[in-house]
């Protein structure tokens, strides 16, 4: 069954900051309310809601709706990490879909900073916690970089096809007034930067920060009463806990369902304008290039070598400069790409606007555990 | 210098972490479908049989699949360690075992290298399994894993 019954019809990114200025509720709050105010709607049309963020316990989905007023006839809570995004709003059309709710509000957010994030990482699972926490692993930066190191002995993959990543995303932040690094950065700044866990450098890393990132998903019947352009779902896809005991997995989830995701929207991959990949670490941008059908297994350092992935190229990718640029607000840097899909969609990219836009795949990737992370979703918008 | 985070042994894994106290690196087999299983659980990953975990001593031998150098720890305990070496061991059984190289240099460290287990002693009660290049010789006490890189290569 496709999702074309229903509809994002508003986004809004809250300010990213560097140190947790607001409580992840407030972060979740402004969220929400650019989403709605960009969508034309009100508070009392919600009757839906999707939340994810680490940071939230003890406080759920539920007790945001009372902490905002909002009463629901439908609720999610994102447990999936970076992969909650994409699949709350999958999730939220099929609700919308079945009638079960008419205006779902999805968002993703959390206060955090370098300091706080260090501190979660070593309880962020069982396994983790009392299988790793206790060497000296780096926090996910070491199992990125098993990874990286892996796919480089493996496939002879680059620093210089990796730093391309790195170095045009930050391009697209200069243009990104809510990107925290905007600073421009050259391949010889990516090589030379501090090595934190050999062979991933600091510009491989994102920069844990604070803010929040929000979606309005209504029927298509209602989004045409709307003022903003509605972005359809063409489809989407998850899996999670793909090869079990595959600890250092070159190959990941977006593999198993790739074919049917472009199949089911009726699209070719030549037909995508433009990518927004889940980017915690360049290398898994390259496994995601390959594990979706871009290119072959192995191939994808040598793919981003040839292709001008930047705004004004055959396939921008992370237009907004993604996380490694903007920040990676917890749970939030599962929705970046997603809101900027759609503002790129609807033509409201400003200076990064890439003409001609129709269509954009968006990925989603999280809850690292035991060496990798288990969760992977992905989704096809199209204007 | 603060303490390194220390694992809380539960009825699934108390086992494991008693075993490590006397030098023994034990991992799980499923008698019914006779795969091993790491890291410590509670049903068989393969065919989700439950009471069918058995107990087994590991060789304590395996390669190095991947690894990295780690410069920048997660947590301050770890700081005046490093350069270390954390890295995926294919364990002789099968299954990966995420842990620390010890007792080499990181720039002796491949992907392949065979190695062998040695535990350390995190604080009174808790030992973990580390793995030296195994060509190391044999020590005597868990503390002589303990000595810096520079003593030992």
């Amino acid at each position: 069954m496709d999702y074309r019954e229903a509809a994002i019809v508003g986004y809004g990114e809250t300010a990213y900051h560097k140190r947790r200025e607001r409580t992840t509720m407030s972060y979740i709050a402004d969220a929400i309310r650019r989403a709605l105010l960009s969508g034309g709607l009100r508070k009392d049309d919600v009757d839906g809601l999707a939340v994810t963020s680490f940071e939230l316990p003890p406080d759920n989905v539920t007790t945001v709706a009372e902490h905002l007023g909002l009463t629901i006839n439908w609720a999610f809570q994102g447990s999936y990490g970076g992969a909650s995004g994409v699949i709350g709003i999958a999730q939220a059309a099929r609700a919308i879909q079945s009638g079960d709710a008419n205006v779902v509000v999805v968002v993703a957010a959390d206060a955090v900073d370098v300091a706080a994030h260090n501190t979660e990482i070593s309880n962020f699972s069982t396994a983790i916690r009392d299988f790793v926490a206790s060497y000296g692993f780096a926090g996910a930066n070491g199992f990125f970089a098993l990874l990286q190191r892996l796919h480089m002995d493996a496939y002879g993959t680059k620093l210089e096809q990796l730093g391309k990543l790195a170095v045009t995303q930050r391009y697209h932040a200069s243009l990104n007034e809510n990107a925290l690094l905007r600073a421009p950065l050259s391949l010889d700044d990516y090589l030379d930067s501090r090595i934190i866990a050999d062979p991933i450098r600091l510009y491989d890393c994102v920069m844990p920060c604070s803010g929040g990132d929000a979606v309005v998903v209504a029927s298509s019947r209602q989004a045409r009463e709307l003022p903003g352009r509605p972005i359809y779902i063409l489809g989407a896809g998850q899996r999670h806990n793909h090869n079990p005991g595959d600890i250092v997995p070159l190959t990941q989830g977006w593999a198993a369902y790739a074919d049917a995701l472009f199949e089911r929207a009726g699209l070719q991959r030549s037909s995508v304008d433009m990518l927004q990949l889940y980017d915690d670490y360049p290398i898994m941008e390259v496994i995601q290039l390959e594990d979706l059908g871009f290119c072959d297994k192995g191939t994808g350092g040598s793919f981003i070598e040839r292709t001008d992935v930047s705004i004004h190229g055959s396939l921008p990718i992370n237009t907004g400069g993604g996380q490694l640029s903007a920040g990676q607000c917890g749970a939030g840097g599962g929705m970046i790409g997603v809101v900027e899909a759609v503002r790129q969609l609807r033509g409201e990219a400003g200076a990064r606007q890439v003409a001609g836009v129709g269509t954009a795949l968006v990925t989603g990737f999280g809850m690292v555990s035991y060496g990798r992370g288990l969760s992977t979703s992905a989704m096809i918008l199209s204007n | 210098m603060p303490a390194k985070p220390v694992p809380r042994p539960d009825l699934d894994s108390s086992a494991y972490f008693e075993a490590a106290r006397h030098g023994s690196l034990l991992i799980q087999r499923c008698q019914t479908c006779a795969r091993f299983v790491f890291p410590p659980r509670t049903a068989c990953p393969t065919c989700l049989s439950s009471h069918t975990l058995e107990w087994r001593e590991a060789t304590g031998r395996g390669y190095v699949s991947s690894y990295c150098v780690v410069y920048r720890p997660h947590h301050p305990s770890f700081y005046d360690e490093v350069p270390i070496v954390f890295a995926a061991v294919a364990m002789n059984e099968g299954p990966i075992m995420l842990s620390e190289i010890r007792r080499v240099l990181p720039n002796r460290v491949s992907i392949g290298l065979p190695v062998r287990a040695e535990f350390l002693q995190l604080d009174g009660s808790i030992f973990i399994p580390v793995w030296v290049p195994a060509d190391r010789p044999i020590q005597a006490s868990v503390e002589m894993t303990c000595l810096t890189i520079s003593a030992n290569s």
